[in-house]
């Protein structure tokens, strides 16, 4: 029924060439990108502005984030593996694969969230310096991207029973759509890693 | 989509991903021999691209959503260059920031003088 009434759910646009939700889902990235920029860009005037700022690899446990940079990058790997599966009409080989994008989200935040802990047991906190101010933000908003991508994840994988079998592929396309969300919150570490762990 | 594309796309991931690993590998190196911070962040651009390109599928969608991505793109990249210009220049210490905190702290020190001057004539 809603297929009937909302054209171009699987078919793509004759105008733009892409489905509905890949269209949105590009504007809405685009979105983001300004928002992340914005973000990154305010921090590089705090920081030449500055007249000291701490290194933040005598701060920051580098060694994990490294670990956390591999674990997003393999994510990224594992929701293709995972679209790709559903393209061959694999469901099982796609649940085992989004299972594992879901697992490298949490191990990611949890990593974190130790982080995090060992940072507030030390008594570091966003309103100490302007440094830990920013790092507690841009790293909290990019956590909070996370958990709202292993949410999506987690209701692709526990309804892809019914919602492959009703229109595998309209499904596909949300899996496709998902995973593009997944590798901007990827592309957005790659960022981070570097500007405030290893500058 | 086709199944050859799939595979294709399959192929292109399994070669980016260890091409990524090395990249971040290296970051972390130029990072540890205290080499330039430029180097780092030519390296995160070029991470960034191979990511946006392959993994967001930037090359293969060649349509007029790609061409707002790529404006998107281009207006990100002005609003961080803008503020970089400035700031790779005091990071390298071309720009010295030394003479403008000397200038502040003489004239917290002339005030200060001031100040106790007036003290000190007020005890008399």
């Amino acid at each position: 029924m809603s297929e009937e009434l909302i054209p171009f759910t699987v078919e793509e646009r004759p105008d733009t060439g892409l489905y509905n939700a890949k269209f949105g889902i590009w504007l809405f990235l685009a979105s983001e990108v300004m928002l992340f920029g914005s973000l990154i860009s305010s921090y590089i005037i705090l920081r030449t502005g500055a007249a000291a700022w701490p290194a933040g690899s005598s701060i920051l446990n580098v060694p994990l984030a490294t670990v956390n940079t591999m674990i997003l990058i393999s994510s990224s790997i594992s929701v293709v593996f995972a679209w790709a599966s559903l393209k061959e009409n694999n469901l099982a080989k796609f649940r085992l694969y989004m299972f594992l994008t879901i697992l490298a989200g949490v191990t990611f935040l949890a990593i974190k969230g130790y982080e995090y802990s060992m940072k507030f047991h030390h008594h570091l906190f966003p309103s100490n310096s302007m440094f830990l101010g920013i790092y507690f933000t841009l790293t909290g908003i990019h956590a909070l991207h996370l958990i709202g991508g292993v949410s999506v994840n987690t209701y692709m994988l526990l309804s892809s029973g019914v919602k492959f079998r009703e229109n595998p592929k309209r499904f596909t396309n949300r899996i496709e759509v998902a995973g593009l969300y997944w590798h901007f919150v990827d592309l957005v570490w790659i960022f981070l890693f570097p500007l405030l762990y290893l500058s | 989509m086709s199944d050859s594309h799939v595979s294709n796309d399959i192929k292109t991931c399994l070669t980016v991903f260890p091409l990524l690993a090395a990249l971040i590998l290296i970051t972390v190196f130029v990072h540890q021999s205290h080499l330039s911070y430029n180097i780092q962040l030519v390296i995160e651009l070029v991470k960034a691209c191979i990511v946006i390109s392959y993994f967001v599928h930037l090359i293969a969608n060649r349509n007029e959503i790609s061409n707002v991505w790529w404006l998107t793109i281009i207006f990100v990249a002005g609003l961080l260059i803008l503020p970089l210009a400035n700031g790779l220049n005091r990071l390298n210490g071309t720009v010295d920031t030394s003479k403008e905190i000397q200038a502040e702290k003489l004239a917290e020190h002339s005030s200060s003088d001031a100040a106790a001057g007036e003290e000190g004539e007020h005890v008399h």
